[in-house]
């Protein structure tokens, strides 16, 4: 069961995925946006490919995964699982990446970071979908409850 | 090299030279004058003209108080002059402590980072951790550079620029920043040490008006406190004899508990038959009698050297020997002399007390003996007493109460001392406490007439008849005769 | 390796993000507010706490780094090899200021202790975007 604050910080803010290659060489890649069954604990990363190589190059089903995600506010957390399965993305899924954009905007705007700028990270296409079943939550919340598993 | 890349370069190049003009500019200004607050202003203007640093401050180290001050500002609605950042804190407070040079570009999304965690620990730990500090400068400010002033490694301050707006601040601008810095920690340092210097000048010459005051100040404290000490020893003199008194002023006696035995000569006297007297004068005449009785008697024991001790009443206690003796027959034979005088004085005293109407006769009894006793300062830390103690003392209270009427009764001991030049009688045997076996007493009855002490001087009165005989200043002896046979045949 | 144009992704004006792994293989994704130049071919990281990414480099020195810069958002990967911890020097100092000014603005002061500047080797440097 992945608690609602947790869903709430995944499917609202940055998230970046990890895994570790077959030689125990770390990689990663950003998410351009996520979905949340939190009744059966699966959570789906869309990602683009050009700028995610390293990442898939390293990347198979039943890999290991982290994924960090992390609102304006600081709050962050980090959910360990694995691959089970690697797709395409949906049209659906789609709207919802182009939705978490148009927030993002928003958001980097208020901040004063113009448009052009936040697009060079915001304004690709999420062309793969990674599906993980998450096995642990951590809080990463910068300060004194960091690291603690929920 | 293309033509585009020489253009650039040569477009830096130029840049740098104006730089480096408008740095010798700003610099020659700023050495120009000693005046703090002017090389400070100076340095700021000429920041936002040429570099277009719009927001900036300069802090100088208190050393006495250990933090920075605000001396200048520019482009600050309020001038913020004496505002004080303490050491470690804050961007310059961190550059103040480590000495060197700091740029910070984005210091508001750093600072909501810190708020966020600090909330937290807030909210866990259910405490109030310290409030934000206020630093002056700008409220929302973003990039920062904050530079160390030294001289010579010497921590003299620290100067500021700022802005709201993020990254604003290059690698180029702290190296003018730390060159024009570096200038105007030297003049600063300059002119620091010149003020410090008049500051000083100004406090010697006040120090000097001042030693002068109190020099000519202390004069009349001492002159006043002479005035006071001699009033005072004065009146003390009245309470100790003489020799005590010149051996406690002139040092050789200590006042302090500390007493020694010592070979004297004690002398007891009391007026016979004094007490009844008291119940029945008046105390005025009492008084008088007894004052004018004492003085005459005191005065003949100083004459002779003796120290005298106490009066009770009309009793007298005095000893020779101590502070000063003159060896211990001379002592003896100066306090015999002087019993021997006293009753000479009494009976002159006796005719004038008579004349005054006072009919009781007054006799003294006198009491002298020779020997050991403890002689010194005597009772408690706060009250002492220059006295003399001992059997001694004993015996020769003994001897003053067994004498016979204007009678002196000496010791063995006093007799053996002085048997060449005065003649004595055998008396009774006096037992005393403290001695085993009695003494032997002898009365005197005068100088024996080969003494130099002998006088042939005569000087006697009775009520009716007064009696001066001096054998040296008799011219006529058939006349002296024929006076004395005249009142012998009246009297028969 | 680092060149002028990714200085201005050094200076913590932006987030990094770093990914590291244990020696059993479980990756461990975090954001970091700053990863610092060093040299040519060396990038820093501050060491205040011993966390996860601490823990991995203990047993698997490999780290997977992206770096930001905020005037153009150009996006870098690097591959990094952790080398060694400085407890003093320049680099320290310049790490040990900054985190005391900002702690101390907020009456933080002490609370954050450097504890040291963990020098890593660059071995690869991508620009992604």
């Amino acid at each position: 069961m992945i608690p609602s604050a947790v869903n709430e910080v995944i499917t609202t803010g940055v998230g970046h995925i990890g895994c570790v290659s077959s030689n125990l060489k770390p990689f990663h890649a950003d998410t351009l946006g996520i979905v949340c069954d939190p009744e059966i604990d699966e959570v789906i990363c869309f990602i683009n490919k050009s700028s995610s190589k390293a990442f898939l190059d390293h990347l198979v089903v039943g890999s290991r995964t982290s994924l960090f995600a992390a609102v304006i506010t600081h709050e962050s957390y980090n959910l360990k699982g694995k691959v089970t399965h690697l797709r395409d993305v949906s049209a659906d899924e789609l709207a919802v990446c182009d939705n978490l954009r148009e927030g993002m905007y928003a958001l980097y705007n208020e901040l004063g970071i113009p448009e052009e700028l936040a697009a060079r990270y915001w304004n690709r296409t999420p062309d793969i979908a990674i599906v993980i079943s998450v096995d642990t939550i951590f809080s990463q919340t910068p300060g004194p409850n960091a690291g603690k598993q929920l | 090299m293309n033509k585009s890349e020489a253009f650039e370069l040569r477009s830096q190049l130029d840049r740098r030279n104006k730089e480096i003009e408008i740095i010798e500019t700003v610099a020659s200004q700023i050495n120009k004058t000693l005046d703090l607050d002017a090389i400070a202003k100076t340095m700021l203007i000429s920041m936002d003209n040429y570099f277009d640093f719009k927001h900036s401050m300069i802090l100088l180290l208190d050393q006495s108080e250990g933090v920075l001050k605000v001396i200048a500002t520019h482009g600050y609605e309020n001038d913020g002059i004496g505002a004080e950042v303490a050491i470690g804190v804050g961007v310059i407070g961190v550059v103040a402590k480590k000495k060197k040079l700091m740029r910070m570009a984005n210091i508001g999304s750093q600072r909501r980072y810190m708020e966020s965690i600090k909330r937290q620990i807030e909210s866990n730990d259910k405490v109030e951790s310290d409030k934000d500090i206020n630093l002056p400068g700008l409220p929302n400010t973003e990039s920062q550079v904050a530079i160390p002033m030294l001289v010579e490694d010497e921590l003299i301050g620290v100067f500021a620029v700022e802005s709201d707006q993020i990254n604003i601040f290059d690698k180029s601008d702290e190296m003018i920043i730390r060159i024009l810095a570096n200038q105007t920690a030297s003049a600063l340092q300059n002119a620091k040490l010149y003020n410090l210097e008049q500051q000083r000048l100004k406090e010697l010459d006040k120090a000097h008006a001042e030693l002068a005051e109190l020099n000519s100040n202390l004069e009349k404290k001492v002159s006043d406190r002479t005035e006071e000490l001699v009033q005072l020893s004065t009146k003390l003199a009245k309470y100790f004899s003489p020799q005590v008194y010149d051996s406690i002023f002139s040092g050789k006696l200590d006042v302090k508990i500390q007493t020694k035995r010592k070979s004297l000569t004690v002398f007891f006297c009391d007026l016979q038959g004094f007490t009844q007297l008291t119940e029945r004068l008046e105390p005025e005449i009492l008084t008088e009698l007894l004052t004018e009785y004492l003085t005459e008697m005191s005065k003949i024991a100083i004459k002779w050297g003796g120290t005298i001790d106490k009066f009770i009443g009309d009793a007298i206690l005095v000893f020779f020997g101590d502070p000063e003796t003159k060896g211990k027959k001379e002592d003896a034979l100066a306090c015999v002399s002087m019993a021997l005088e006293m009753l000479e004085k009494l009976e002159e005293l006796r005719g004038t007390w008579l004349e005054k109407g006072f009919t009781k006769s007054l006799k003294a009894r006198m009491g002298i003996h020779s020997g050991f006793c403890t002689v010194g300062n005597f009772g408690s830390e706060d009250r002492l007493d220059y006295t003399v103690i001992g059997n001694g003392v004993n015996l020769a209270s003994r001897l003053e109460g067994s004498a016979d009427p204007n009678k002196i009764l000496i010791s063995e001991d006093t007799y053996l001392l002085v048997k060449d030049e005065v003649k004595c009688l055998k008396n009774k045997e006096i037992s005393v406490k403290g001695l085993s076996y009695p003494i032997q007493s002898y009365e005197v009855s005068g100088f024996s007439s080969n003494s130099s002490l002998y006088s042939s001087k005569l000087m006697k009165s009775i009520p009716g008849l007064s009696l001066q005989f001096d054998p040296d200043e008799i011219e006529d002896n058939e006349r002296a005769m024929k006076l004395i046979s005249e009142v012998l045949s009246r009297l028969v | 390796m680092i060149e002028d144009q990714h200085l201005p992704a050094l200076e913590g004006m932006f987030p990094s993000w770093i990914t590291t792994s244990s020696n059993g293989g479980e990756p461990n994704t975090t954001v970091i507010s700053q990863i610092w130049f060093v040299s040519e071919t060396e990038v820093a990281l501050s060491f205040q706490f011993f966390n996860k990414t601490k823990k991995n480099i203990s047993q698997n020195p490999y780290a997977f780094a992206t770096i930001v810069n905020p005037a153009s958002f150009d996006m870098y990967n690097l591959e990094l090899e952790y080398n060694r911890t400085e407890n003093d020097g320049d680099l320290f100092d310049e790490m040990d200021m900054k985190l005391e000014a900002i702690a101390s603005m907020s009456g933080m002061s002490g609370i954050f202790e450097l504890k040291g500047a963990d020098i890593y080797n660059v071995l690869s440097i991508n620009k992604i975007n």
